[in-house]
């Protein structure tokens, strides 16, 4: 039962299906427009807020500077420098990655038809964290585009991860979902287990893994927000023009089969685009939990599961909550920094008891 | 406009600014690549016309244990009393700057293995075996036969597991300041036969960095960021570095967090605007160019007067003989006109 | 011309290092108009029928055609615009409305960023309206009971208006009230709208009553073929089925009534 339930048409005799429809599914751009109201305003709070005081005037004077309306020359250089050159790239790649991770994640669920499913499960976060140990513990340091070794290792970790993965649970050409997320959890133990070992070793660089297997913005940069955007774009755009396949399939894999769907092929694109796109987020961003799992189950909680409504949104309140976070992550500690994944870590929680609760009472799956 | 004509404008825009782009390295405000640390000023360890005060390329002899002290018990880090029956001839240390506190004392001679890290002075690259710091195996110590060792971690209980083998183990924990130093090296003294040595470094050490503190004196003393990796973990009060930069009367912009090693937010180095930056993490490449080339770091005061310094991290991690070294060192980056 | 025709149908899997033959040699023939019901004992192959008509399993031997149309060589949509099934004990996703439900069945219709247009609707409103759910079209399939949900089901099939429709044991688990109007209006769409419908009927009289001509199957392989007095003979039956039954013409409209007999 949704939360927001649509009145009950009083009289559907005489309704035309048009109508009905229209009933059922609710308002598709309003809703999304709240979503991009929540993004900006969180845009603009990540803008404003910080470790270090900024007045909000300030930051709107250094803001339409940049636009080219009103002068900034009464702000300080570094309060300009902090707002332009440190914050915005690091709101705009929060909002890249948590729109990444909450988009994978609704992917996922649908594709599997399961509560719990996202990338982290067939491997993407132990292989990120995988790869980028082993560049830390090989102290190496070759820079390359402008990035270092670090995020490069993370993704290529992450991908190796998934395919070593989907190469154990493929049977003939089909995917099991059952073996595929047995293999997931094998392979991510073998790979937490491998990091574990090469961490035991080189203690003194633990900080530095840390801030991959527990995410953090801390160093975010502009070329990092390049890195990951031709991952994420084409991702969100094939899962987008999807929307209505990944609602029948949501039905069982037989059904959708009758339905004139090619499932393997299907699910072979879907899950491959958001692992891409899940793998550059993490690579850029550390493995932060929880985005892919809270955001598009709290659509579904407000607005029901449609992926027509709920995959875009998810792009939109993803990128809202983790730069919501990150803010906590950069303030809470003030002038320390808390690794961001800890943060949704302590939101996950108490959210998957609400949800457990809510589960008892009904489906809102 | 229906949501799929929106999706098709968005594949089309996409695909017009990837045309665009062509194979640009993405230029627009994105720092420039280096490939190799450089351009660092590092601090040299040969301007003092003394020579270091502990200097790893020359050797350091052994004397003869001093027999008289012994039977000798001694409390180490722990709170354990430890008796020692008579001089070792076999001590095994598990941590570099114990090792080199050995040497300068004078036991050289009755070191029978060093850890993985121990890489000073030279004699320790004679020895033949090696233990893993940070998880050594009882096995391999024990199979050394010593009569001493010699550690600063206790990882998984590893102290008593070594003491219920049959070994005579002194536990003595990274130093927290200065002073803790100079009790460790009488202690490591007092257990080897060479208190008198061990006494006479002491002092030598409070001397010199006696001399150091009265220089600075009066002084003031520049804002600074220690870096000690290219995630911004630094260092706070509670560490061992930052005792020494307390010494110099420098100030440290992460005081305010209250941690030993926090990790600082870029934005809030950006406005403690730092007088000097001292990059321990060079090692991963990091140099004055890359700093230079982060986001907004270029507004910072040590960034614009060329004031970003590498530190050999041996140095100054190492709570031993080496601490006067490493003053120095850092006094000549924070007072650069002394 | 047939519109679904299959011929010397052999389906064989291999479980367990032996070689299992699921079906043997199963020719059929369905023409436009008419029900066929395909019935026969638990593991006579019914289901892997459904399998193999649809594509799912690929048979060792034999063909199967829609029309002209071999159906291993179509595409998934193209053969989804031909056949559509109705399959037993169907998952749905509780937290979607029915009219959603049935408009799913518009899939093979729409290409991948087109969206569901007039046609489309007037296609599920006829459908809904047939099976009688329009009156919970934007009811959540959670909130249905088990006759309401599969009744939702057909009318997805029909919505996805082929020439085809295959249904598999359409009427497990429904009461006798819901059973007879289920097959009642598949029996409708094939006399009115000129499809051609086969259905897995478990019960005999049910498959009896509504059907035109039944299909009895056994060991995967076709024993009797013919109108429903033709193959529900008691020799035949008690052979096939291993059980005392008895046949007798139901008093009102004559077909027969099969009734499980006391051996003694």
């Amino acid at each position: 039962m949704n939360v927001l339930r649509r009145t009950r048409t009083a009289d559907l005799a005489a309704t035309t299906a048009d109508e009905l429809l229209d009933a059922v599914r609710g308002a598709l751009w309003p809703r999304l427009a709240l979503g991009t109201a929540l993004l900006l305003t969180a845009v603009l709070l990540g803008l404003a807020i910080g470790p270090t005081t900024i007045s909000p005037l300030d930051t709107l004077r250094v803001l339409l500077s940049h636009a080219g309306i009103a002068s900034d020359d009464s702000v300080s250089t570094a309060s300009q420098t902090i707002i332009w050159e440190v914050r915005l790239p690091r709101v705009l790649l929060a909002a890249v990655v948590g729109a990444s991770l909450a988009m994978s994640g609704a992917t996922y669920q649908g594709v599997f038809r399961n509560p719990l499913a996202d990338p982290y499960l067939i491997g993407v976060a132990t292989g990120a964290a995988l790869g980028a140990t082993i560049v830390v513990i090989s102290d190496t340091n070759v820079a390359w585009h402008g990035l270092s070794l670090l995020p490069l290792a993370a993704f290529l970790g992450a991908l190796a991860s998934v395919a070593v993965v989907y190469g154990v649970a493929r049977v003939g050409p089909t995917v099991p979902v059952t073996t595929l997320i047995l293999a997931g959890v094998a392979v991510s133990a073998l790979s937490t287990a491998i990091t574990s070992y090469l961490m035991i070793h080189n203690t003194t660089n633990a900080g530095l893994v840390f801030s991959v297997t527990l995410g953090s913005f801390n160093t975010a940069t502009w070329s990092k927000l390049l890195w990951v955007l031709p991952y994420a774009i084409p991702a969100a755009i094939v899962i987008l023009a999807h929307r209505r396949i990944i609602n029948v399939l949501s039905l069982d894999e037989e059904q959708a089969r009758y339905l004139g769907i090619d499932v393997e092929r299907t699910k072979l694109l879907l899950l491959g685009v958001s692992s891409l796109a899940a793998a550059a987020a993490v690579s850029v961003g550390g493995t932060i939990g929880f985005v892919g799992l809270i955001v598009p189950h709290a659509i579904r909680l407000v607005w029901g599961p449609d992926n027509r409504f709920l995959l875009p949104m998810s792009m939109l309140i993803g990128g809202a909550f983790l730069i919501t976070a990150d803010i906590f992550a950069r303030t809470l500690d003030r002038p320390a920094e808390i690794p961001v994944g800890i943060i949704t870590a302590f939101c996950g929680v108490p959210f998957f008891l609400y949800l457990l609760r809510r589960a008892k009472t009904g489906a809102y799956w | 406009m229906t949501f799929n004509k929106l999706l098709l404008l968005m594949t089309a825009a996409f695909a017009l600014v990837l045309a665009a782009c062509g194979d640009d390295d993405g230029d627009s405000g994105s720092p420039t690549a280096t490939t190799t640390a450089g351009g660092t000023a590092t601090i040299a360890a040969s301007a003092e016309p003394a020579g270091p005060f502990f200097d790893c390329d020359e050797p350091h002899p052994g004397t003869e244990a001093d027999a008289s002290y012994f039977p000798v018990t001694v409390t180490d880090g722990g709170g354990t009393e430890v008796t020692i029956e008579q001089p070792s001839a076999k001590i095994v240390s598990l941590d570099a700057a114990h090792t080199e506190t050995l040497y300068a004392i004078g036991a050289g001679d009755q070191v029978l293995a060093v850890d993985n890290f121990s890489n000073c002075p030279v004699e320790v690259s004679a020895l033949s075996a090696r233990i893993d710091a940070f998880s050594p195996s009882l096995e391999a110590v024990t199979g050394l036969e010593p009569d001493l060792v010699i550690t600063a971690f206790d990882q998984g209980d590893f102290v008593a597991t070594m003491r219920g083998a049959g070994l005579t183990v002194l536990f003595l924990p990274s130093p927290a300041d200065i002073e803790a130093t100079y009790e460790d090296i009488g202690l490591v003294g007092e257990a080897t036969g060479h208190p008198d040595e061990a006494g006479a470094i002491i002092t030598a050490m409070i001397s010199e960095i006696g001399d150091i503190e009265a220089s600075v004196e009066g002084e003031v003393g520049p804002t600074f960021y220690h870096e000690s990796d290219n995630t911004y973990y630094s260092v706070g009060p509670g560490s061992f570095i930052a005792d020494l930069y307390e010494v110099l009367g420098a100030e440290n912009i992460a005081d305010s967090t209250g941690q030993a090693y926090p990790q600082l937010s870029a934005e809030a180095i950006i406005a403690a605007d730092p007088e000097v930056i001292i990059l321990a993490d060079e090692g991963f490449g990091e140099s004055a160019d890359t700093v230079a080339a982060r986001p907004g770091w270029n507004v910072i005061d040590a960034v614009e007067n060329d004031r970003i310094y590498g530190l050999d991290p041996d140095i100054a991690s190492r709570a031993g003989p080496r601490i006067v070294d490493a003053l120095r060192l850092l006094q000549e980056a924070l007072y650069p006109d002394l | 011309m047939p519109r679904l025709s299959v011929e010397e149908l052999t389906v064989a899997y291999s479980s367990g290092g032996r070689d299992i033959v699921a079906l043997r040699d199963v020719t059929l023939h369905l023409e436009a108009g008419e029900m066929l019901g395909l019935v026969g004992p638990n593991g006579s192959g019914k289901t892997t029928f459904i399998r193999a008509v649809t594509g799912a399993v690929k048979p060792v031997s034999g063909a199967v055609r829609v029309g002209a149309v071999d159906v291993t060589l179509v595409s998934q949509r193209d053969l989804a615009l031909q056949i559509a099934v109705v399959p037993q004990d169907p998952v749905l996703p509780p937290a979607f409305a029915a009219l959603e439900c049935v408009l799913m069945g518009r899939t093979p219709h729409l290409r991948l960023l087109q969206n569901e247009g007039p046609r489309d609707l007037e296609a599920a409103r006829r459908a809904m309206t047939a099976t009688d759910t329009w009156q919970f079209a934007d009811r959540l399939l959670g909130e249905l009971s088990g006759g309401e949900k599969q009744r939702v089901v057909v009318a997805r099939a029909l919505a996805q208006e082929t020439p085809v429709l295959l249904l598999d044991e359409p009427t497990a688990h429904l009461d006798i009230g819901h059973q007879a109007s289920v097959l009642r209006l598949v029996r409708d769409a094939a006399r009115n709208d000129g499809k051609a419908v086969l259905a897995v009927v478990h019960d005999l009289t049910l498959a009896a009553q509504y059907c035109d001509r039944l299909v009895m199957l056994r060991s995967g392989a076709v024993v009797a073929s013919g109108t429903p007095t033709q193959v529900l003979e008691v020799a035949l039956l008690r052979e096939v089925y291993g059980a005392a039954v008895d046949v007798f013409p139901h008093p009102v409209t004559g077909r027969p009534v099969v009734a499980s007999g006391d051996d003694g």
